[in-house]
């Protein structure tokens, strides 16, 4: 299955993602800011990224920015998990290179239909 | 009441005007800003207050959750230890029906070994009817030789007679040559005999192993078929067993399969609700930076002026009243207004003045 990286200052919103996913047999990674993200993505390679917008420091969409900059993940799909529901900030992921936007709070089910369309596993 | 006297007058009256409009405007700031911080004190109450409640609500949710997992996993429990142990006590083959799994593992294992005891006492019987069969062999390949010898002396004799008769017409007739052919022919009949002795004892006894191997394949293949025919009867019963418990099974795994589903969907449920309560925790750490932040700022400030209020303006206004009520020392006078900034100096002037217990300070 799929190597996720989940992203968000929330220990407990990680661990819900990584639940869900882990449920269906993806192998996620944890990481709580922006630094520890673009940390894990230079040493690994994922196949996809899950990103809380609003982070202390740098926010989800600054994220998104760096991994399409970074080779390794330049065309990784990246999903930005947030309670945010703005078209200014719709837009603004999407024109950073976001994949999808998912609005909080996900259902479990819907999580794993999202990644399994977006990787078409 | 001289000029002098009116021109101090008027200033203490000026200086106590302004002390009294600064402190008016002062406490109306305090107001409105004190005000101001209840409001958002009050607004935070009442996020803080949702969040509880909406925590609580997801506490109680997640709690409520948990329950029902609990139960239904007792419920799969008993449904899985209520098909292993069966309904009833096990009454045999006449009714197994009521007998659980382990009951119906027990007899067709016992099945199984009358079977299979069955079909090794099969198979010693085939070791001896091949253990026959060798023996018929045998006999057969000795019966072969018997028959050579057979055509060989049957050979002998017509070349014996050939011979003989040969002899006989170039001869015209010679009686020795025929009676010692008669002799040999005797002889030779003896061995016959004594050749077909041997070959119907070989007969004898491959009939007599034919027969006994006959005898044994039947009784392999009488107790083969009664441990078909029994196996067939028994099995047929634990089938009728396997059909209902089969049925069974299969309603508990649908049962299983559908209780999974609430379980799952249960377990969705709690993992929306922790996610409402984390973005409520979110937003109560939002509103408390914010709002209690521009609060705490506000308060700061108007500190700042307080402070700088009383030492600059108050302070000034009791020098300048113990000033104009007791004669200053030389110079004093001179300085105050040069230093009615400098608050060091302003404070010593009034501690000085406290000193000398001549102001009351209200």
């Amino acid at each position: 299955m799929a190597r996720v990286l989940a992203v968000d200052d929330s220990r407990t919103m990680r661990q819900l993602v990584s639940f869900a996913l882990s449920d269906v047999g993806h192998e996620v990674h944890e990481a709580e800011n922006y630094d520890a993200a673009v940390a894990l993505a230079t040493l690994h390679q994922f196949d996809i990224v899950i990103s809380d917008l609003n982070m202390p420091g740098k926010n989800g969409i600054e994220l998104v920015k760096a991994l399409r900059a970074m080779p390794r993940t330049r065309f990784v799909p990246i999903l930005l998990l947030t309670t945010e529901s703005q078209t200014k900030l719709r837009d603004e992921a999407k024109l950073a290179g976001a994949t999808g936007w998912l609005v909080k709070p996900f259902q479990p089910e819907q999580l794993v239909a999202v990644i399994g369309r977006v990787l078409r596993v | 009441m001289d000029e002098q006297e009116d021109l101090k007058y008027r200033k203490r009256t000026k200086l106590f005007q302004r002390i009294v409009i600064g402190t008016n405007t002062l406490l109306g700031r305090w107001f409105t800003a004190s005000q101001s911080s209840v409001d958002m004190l009050g607004k935070t109450d009442a996020a803080v207050e949702a969040v509880i409640k909406e925590t609580e609500s997801a506490v109680v949710k997640i709690g409520d959750s948990f329950r029902a997992i609990v139960k239904k996993t007792r419920q799969q429990t008993a449904s899985a230890t209520g098909l292993l142990k069966g309904h009833g006590e096990p009454d045999g083959l006449e009714n197994p029906v009521h007998l659980g799994l382990q009951d119906f593992a027990r007899l067709y294992e016992e099945q199984l070994q009358v079977v299979t005891t069955q079909l090794s006492h099969y198979s010693r019987l085939a070791a001896g009817m091949v253990e026959h069969q060798n023996k018929i062999r045998a006999d057969a390949t000795a019966m072969d030789e018997v028959i050579n010898e057979m055509y060989a002396m049957s050979s002998r004799i017509s070349t014996i007679f050939l011979d003989a008769s040969a002899s006989a017409v170039n001869q015209n007739f010679v009686p020795r040559a025929f009676i010692s052919m008669t002799e040999r022919v005797r002889a030779i009949s003896g061995e016959s005999l004594d050749l077909t002795r041997k070959a119907q004892n070989h007969l004898d006894s491959i009939r007599a192993e034919v027969s006994a191997a006959a005898s044994q394949i039947r009784e392999a293949s009488e107790l083969s078929r009664a441990a078909a025919e029994r196996a067939t009867g028994e099995v047929a019963k634990l089938n009728v067993g396997m059909l209902s418990k089969e049925g069974e099974i299969e309603a508990t795994l649908s049962d299983i399969k559908l209780l999974g589903g609430e379980i799952q969907r249960d377990i969705n449920e709690i993992i929306v609700a922790m996610q409402f309560q984390d973005m409520q925790q979110q937003k109560l750490e939002r509103i408390r930076t914010a709002n209690l932040g521009s609060v705490s700022e506000s308060l700061a400030g108007l500190t700042h002026e307080t402070r700088a209020f009383m030492f600059r303006d108050l302070y000034r206004a009791i020098v300048a009243y113990s000033e104009s009520s007791i004669p200053l020392a030389h110079g004093d006078a001179a300085h105050e207004s040069a230093h009615a900034h400098d608050v060091p100096t302003a404070k010593k002037a009034a501690d000085g003045a406290r000193e000398q217990n001549k102001i009351e300070l209200f």
